[in-house]
Formats: structure tokens, sequence, C-alpha cells
């Protein structure tokens, strides 16, 4: 029996549409926008001005304390402006605008290699939160705090987390396709600034064949205490509760204790983010473009796309075409993507897909039938039904007492209840109303 | 390549919903249609069985049901649903606990009595509390003791709709018995075990020297009398594992519930009426659970009505003390309660206690490490 995690549940897949189309390379645009806010934690600083040149991988916004990133120019050209530009959040945000003169010119030091052998823990960690790396799998966590755990919480395992566990979503399955290498000495350069003994790379039996190339690559590369664990899959296997508990059978501590992988003595980084983790500590190559699949019955030529930070929605989707009118766009997978109002937004560090649908749901919701199914599915182990309910009756603090800050908005509730309850948009209504009342006791 | 077109001239109009942005394909009509199908073979077998009269209940139960829902949500003025299923299902359900034979007027009024009182005035489907269908048969037997005694009336008097599949001609005047769970009244507790083979025979129509294995065979393919669609076990288990296996309803509950009345009706004593109005017990080991099992509501019960979503709690660990309880209660009504029939008031106990089932099972969540 391959290992899983108790609760989630199996959704069609649709990995078929992409998974055999190769990387292509987007088309830069003329006019990358570069929103100063693409991870968790502070926005950073503008640090160019209007007019100013600018290099590919220059540093265009600087980290405003430990947990947040900077974010560089993906192509050489002129800043046109500092503003606020529309974001994937729903809202604007302070973006750099920058016009591509078509050379793409390095700034100094950029694609220069290093032996990271010659390299010390700091120096790797330095490196990896200078070029502005945060978790590629969507939370966009910063990947150098990650990799700062306290001394008192010794790490004996890295798991890099090929599980891509969305459905629709290939990019992280191509990317260990066609770069097996880079991600597996990405994982060993996490596990030697870590400290840790033992590397497992991650997936789901939907992605067997990987799993092969990805033992051959260790093998190849005579990587040490690393293996291939395959994983029965089920959504949502790449959270990463979900994939602890999955492979090595350890429960992290709630969030409400601000518990945190490391306490297990874990970390779980994305394969995408090792990856851009080896090219940033071998190649000093700043997070400047990532793997977008693009897909979705609206879609004319779905695949897989290397695309630059800041390039617009709607430029990728000229490559594309429609197939018909668009209805939705969203960015990330079809589980927990974001829907944006316009294809003017761009890509940024966390995107991992852009599903593009000729209709959305519908559904009138009913009153709950207590069939018990989103219960069965919480992989929080929650109920989800109450936590539905206490939002409905605005109580709270019944929502909190029934842990509702310990739901990770997986979306399995509302995927599947027979009551079409939109579960998930409650629980985060209520989880904001909290959020604001906490705010104002301290306030008060 | 497939042809690609440009993007569309106009701005694109799109629409922000929240995520998740897929849903399942189940619905709450999908679910209640499938389970009125899944029942559909057993309302068959019944109509085949008990004749034209179970026809008739069949029709005004679901009749009644449906014209009640559809009229409440009209006065109430809520979208209709009348036709989801559910309505459907109570109406359905109502008859099923029922004698085939019951008057007509007793039909209406409690397939009405399940919609109005036992669903609507808890505020519509999912806010009910009891089982509608239980709720409305406790209503009926309580008001009307007589017309409905189950088994009391045998549906096919002679031979008028003789089954084309078992010559019963000549038995269908004999089953006049009493149900197969009806406690007779005896001289000594000796004589008990006698007395209750010999009505067991009576009630699936053989003769007093039939031996056992041909009695629960008729037993398990619904040759006999009782409610209208609990007759045939066979086709209630096999219905109920297609449930299983669809996801719509959860194993614990129907094997908790039988496995718990099998086990106890097996182990304790059973009280019997003696003449005179004394009562004495049977020895402790002595049951006949397979009695127990086929004779009575308890397949019907324990796949069709312990599920009922609504009224049953949402975790597996709240499921299974909920089956203990129903297996309990159903054990002690037969056996030394005042009816011989225990499967509907020990689910509707078990529907009052859910609230406080789901407060003490409610799963850990995760990352909550025992300190
Ligand atoms: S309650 Fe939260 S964690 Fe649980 S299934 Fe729903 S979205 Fe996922
Ligand atoms: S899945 Fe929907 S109908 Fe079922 S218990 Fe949860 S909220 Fe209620």
């Amino acid at each position: 029996m391959l290992p899983t995690f108790p609760g989630g549940m199996h959704v069609h897949d649709g990995k078929e549409l992409t998974k055999d189309r190769a990387v292509k390379a987007a088309t830069v645009p003329p006019l990358v926008i570069v929103p100063l806010s693409q991870h968790l934690g502070a926005p950073c600083e503008a640090i160019v001005k209007k007019k100013d040149a600018v290099k590919r991988g220059q540093p265009v916004g600087e980290a405003k304390g430990f947990v947040s990133s900077p974010v560089h120019s993906p192509v050489s050209g002129v800043v046109r402006d500092v503003v606020a530009a529309p974001h994937a959040s729903g809202g604007k945000v302070q973006s750099v605008l920058i016009e591509n003169d078509g050379k793409d010119d390095p700034f100094p030091g950029v694609d220069e290699e290093t032996d990271p052998g010659g390299l010390s823990r700091e120096q790797m960690i330095e490196r990896v939160r200078a070029a502005g790396i945060v978790g590629l799998g969507g939370a966009t966590f910063p990947a150098h705090v990650k990799l700062s755990p306290p001394k008192d919480k010794p790490i004996d395992t890295v798991i890099v987390n090929g599980a891509e566990c969305e459905p629709l979503l290939t990019c992280d399955y191509r990317l260990m396709v066609e770069s097996s290498e880079t991600v597996v000495r990405g994982g060993d350069l996490v596990r030697r600034i870590v400290g840790a003994k033992s590397l497992i790379l991650a997936t789901e039996d939907n992605k067997a064949d990987v799993a092969e190339l990805l033992r051959k690559t260790i093998a190849d590369l005579r990587i040490p205490d690393a293996r291939v664990m395959v994983a029965r899959t089920k959504y949502p296997q790449g959270g990463e509760r979900q994939l602890i508990q999955a492979l090595l059978g350890r429960e992290v501590p709630t969030p409400r204790r601000r518990g945190l992988p490391m306490d297990v003595g874990v970390i779980v980084q994305n394969v995408g983010t090792c990856h851009a983790i080896y090219m940033a500590i071998s190649r000093n190559v700043p997070l400047i473009e990532r793997l977008v699949t693009v897909v979705g019955d609206a879609v004319a030529e779905p695949g897989n796309f290397r695309v630059r930070i800041g390039t617009p929605v709607r430029s990728l989707l000229e490559t594309t075409g429609f197939r018909t009118d668009p209805q939705a766009i969203l960015l990330g997978g079809p589980m927990m993507g974001a829907a944006v109002y316009t294809p003017e937004v761009p890509v940024t560090k966390g995107t991992s897909g852009i599903l593009v649908l000729s209709s959305v749901i519908d559904a009138e919701p009913r009153d709950c039938i207590r069939c018990g199914s989103c219960v069965k599915v919480c992989p929080a182990r929650l109920t989800p039904l109450d936590l539905s309910l206490a939002d409905e009756a605005k109580r709270y603090d019944l929502a909190e007492a029934w842990h509702i800050d310990d739901c990770i908005e997986c979306g399995c509730c509302s995927y599947i209840c027979p009551a079409r309850r939109p579960i998930v948009q409650q629980i985060r209504h209520a989880k904001a109303a909290l959020r604001k009342a906490r705010s104002a006791a301290k306030a008060g | 390549m497939t042809e690609t077109t440009p993007p569309a001239a106009a701005p694109l109009k799109l629409r922000v919903t929240s995520s998740p942005h897929i849903r399942t394909p189940e619905s709450v009509p999908r679910i209640m249609w499938t389970v009125n199908a899944v029942l559909a073979p057993a309302g068959l077998f019944a109509v085949y069985w008990f004749g034209w009269r179970a026809l008739l209940t069949l029709a005004l139960c679901i009749g009644t049901a449906l014209l009640t829902e559809w009229a409440i949500e009209r006065f109430r003025k809520v979208p209709s649903c009348c036709l989801d299923g559910s309505a459907f299902l109570t109406g359905l359900l109502f008859a099923f606990v029922m004698p085939a034979s019951q008057p007509w007027y007793v039909s209406v009024i409690g397939s009405a009595f399940a919609i109005a009182i036992g669903k609507h005035a808890f505020g519509g489907l999912g806010n009910n509390i009891w089982n509608p269908a239980l709720v409305a048969r406790a209503f009926v037997l309580a008001a009307w003791p007589v017309a409905t005694i189950l088994g009391a009336a045998w549906p096919r008097p002679g031979a008028e709709a003789t089954p084309v599949l078992f010559d019963l001609k000549s038995e269908s005047v004999a089953i006049t018995a009493p149900s197969p769970l009806t406690d007779p009244e005896v001289a000594s507790v000796a004589e008990w075990r006698a007395a209750v083979d010999g009505n067991l025979r009576r009630a699936t129509g053989l003769p007093a020297d039939a031996p056992a294995g041909q009695v629960y065979f008729r037993l398990l393919f619904g040759l006999r009398n009782g409610c209208l669609g609990e007759t045939m076990g066979i086709l209630l288990i096999l219905g109920g594992l297609f449930l299983w296996f669809k996801g719509y309803i959860n194993w614990r509950v129907p094997l908790v519930f039988i496995v718990t009345t099998l086990v106890l009706t097996f182990v304790l004593p059973e009280k019997v009426r003696l003449a005179g109005g004394a009562v004495g017990y049977t020895p402790w080991l002595s049951g006949d659970p397979l009695r127990h099992l086929l004779g009575g509501g308890l397949l019907l019960g324990a796949f069709f009505m312990a599920t009922d979503m609504v009224t049953s709690p949402v975790t597996n660990k709240g499921l299974v003390i909920f089956a203990v309880g129903c297996g309990v209660l159903t054990a002690l009504i037969r056996l030394v309660g005042g009816y011989p029939e225990g499967v509907c008031y020990s689910i509707i106990i078990m529907n009052t206690a859910v609230p406080l089932i789901d407060r003490f099972s409610r799963p850990r969540t995760y990352g909550e490490v025992a300190a």
C-alpha cells in the first residue's frame, strides 16, 4: 500500500491535457509589471524610479524585514513607472512597470557559475534571499526563512515536494521530467543548508514515471541518503502538513500554537523552489521566471510555458488562443486558484497555473443535509458543516472554538458538498471577521 | 493544431468566483433519487406479494408526501424542492414501515404528518431532528392502534392474486398469523420456544413441522407477513450494499446496528408473557438472533432509516455510538419492552441524542497533539 494521509479525496486530475506538452519559452512582452509584493510577508520597497535603466536580474525592490523577499527586473530596459497596478489578489499593488528593450542584457554577476561546494551555509542562505526565492508551490513563503530554522529545532529530513496535487496543473511534473538534475541538486543543497540527514523526493502515483527518473538521477549523481517516495494520489497531498503526515507519519503541531514543519524536524520545499535555489546558488540567477501551466476548456492550445515574472496574463493567452469566450480566469489550480477580474494582472512568483474557463459554477446552495462528507474529506479534521453554520449565524466565537484557524482552505469541503454550500468562502469570511475582531481587541 | 481565434476584441467580461472552481457531480437530488431507485425493487416485490393494496398504499403515501411538500413550500415561499426526491423518499419509507393493508386515511394523514410536522415544522430538509417517516409511524400507531396492528390484516385474501413465482394459493389463507416477532402468551417458559417457532411457521405460511432452514429461507426472501417494505430481506441487503458502494451510507451504521442487536438478542433473556398476567424469562444465551434479523424491520431500519444523513451523526465515531445505541435499544424493546418491534422507536430515540453525540465525537483536529 502506498502511503497517504487521512482525509482528502480523489478528484479527476485532467493532467493528460498538458502532461506531455514540453515546456516552451513564452514570448517576453514589451512591458512587464513587477509587483512589489509577491510573497507572504512585508511588501518590498522600490529601489528604482521612473526612467531608470535596468538590466535583467537587477533588483528593483528591496525586502523590508526578515520575512520579506526582494524582486528583480525580468528584462533589460527602462522603468516606465512605479504605480499601483492590478494584482491577482483582487486589488491593486504597488508595481514596477518596465519597458523591455529586447536586449536581455544581464545585470553584472547574474548567470555567473559558482561551485556551491565552496560556499558556507550562511553564504548560500544569503544567495537564496538575495535571489528573491519564495515557495513556488503557491504559498510564496520566503525560502531563506525556511532555510534558517532556530538552533533548538534540528532538521532531520528535507522533503522535495513534487506531489502537485492540484488537478490540471503539470508544470511541476514537466520540471521534474525536463530538469530532474537541478531539482535533485537543489534538494541536496537545501539539505546541506539545514544540516539534515535524509532527503526525500516525493511524488504521487499518477506520476509514477517521474519517480523512476528521479531514482535514476539520484543514482547517477551519487546523492547519498536520498530516496524517492511515491504517495497514493489524493488531493491535497501537496499540502506541507499532509505530505509530512503521509510520508513520515508525523503530525505538525497546530498553527494556533505556531506549529511549523520544523517542529517535527522536517522542511518541505516545492520542486520548483528547489530548482530555483540551485540556480540561485550555483549560477547566481535570481527568480525572474517560472513554469506555468496554461489550461482550461476555453484555451485553444494548452501547454506549459517558461514565463518571465511580470508577464501580463493577457500576453500569455495571446500565445495559447481562446477556443470560446472565457468567463473566468484563475491563477492557480481549480481547487485553490484565485479568479482574477482582468487579464492585465501579471504572472507572479506564486502563479503555478492559468486556468481559463468557459463557465463558472452557479449552484444554489441549500440547507446542509448533514451527510458528513465534508467531515470525512477535511484533511485538517475539522467539522466544516459547523464552521459554515457558525459563519451564517455570525457566531465567530464558535468558529474559533471549533478551530477555524486550522483550516488550510484546501476546498475539499466545498467540492464534496452535495448541498453545494460555499463552505470555504464562508470560512474565509469568518476568518476575516475574526482577524478584524482580534486587531480591534488589540487596539482597544 | 486546433484553430485558434484571437482574444475577444471587447474587454473580457470575467466573473470572480470563490475557489474551489470545480464541484462533485453528487447532489442532494441525485442521492435521494438513487435511494428511491434502490428501494424500488422491494416496493415492486411488495406489490407482487401483498397485491393491489400495497400499490394503493404506496401511491397514497408518496402522492400525499409530494403534494404536502409542494403546498408547504408554496406557503413558506421557499424554492420548491418537491421533485428533489426527498419527499418521494419520505412517502416511500413511510409506506414501507406500515402494513400494506392500512386504511387509506392512515396513509394520507400519516404521510402528510411526516412532511408537515416531521420535516417542515423544523425548517425543512436538513433541519429535522427525527426521521420523518418514523415520526409519522409513531404518530399513526398511537392514533389508530387497531387499524394498524401490524400483520393483523392479511392483504391477499383468498386466491385472487396468485403470485406467479410461487404457488401460495394454499398458504395465503394460513398467513393471517401475527408477525414473526409477535410474543405468544404461554403457560410456562418451557413452552415458549415451541410457541414462537409455531408462530414463525404460521407467519411464513409453512406447516407446523417445516424445518428451520425453510423458515429462515422464506424470511430472507420476503415470503412472510409484516410491514409493506420490510419483508424481502435479501433485496434490502443488496440495496444497502449498493448504497454503501456509492458512498451514500456509512457501512458502520448498518453493521454495528445489526451486530449489536444480534449479539444482545442471543445473549439476553427474553421476557415471556405467561397466562394469567405473570412474566417469566428465558435463560441467558438462548436467543434466536436470526428471527430478530429477518423477522422484523431490522434490515430496513439499519440500512435505510438509521443511515438517514440528516438525523444521524456526522463523524465515524459518532455513527458507531449512534448505531450501538440503536442496537441496544432495539434489543431491549424487543426482549423486555412492551412492543414486539423496537427498531422504529430506538432510531427515534437515538435521533434525539444526535446533537449530544456530535458534540462529544468531534474529530481531533490535525496537529492537536496531546500535550
Ligand atoms: S474546512 Fe478547510 S481544511 Fe477542511 S476541507 Fe474545508 S477548506 Fe479544507
Ligand atoms: S458536505 Fe455539505 S451537506 Fe454534507 S455535512 Fe457537509 S455541509 Fe452538510
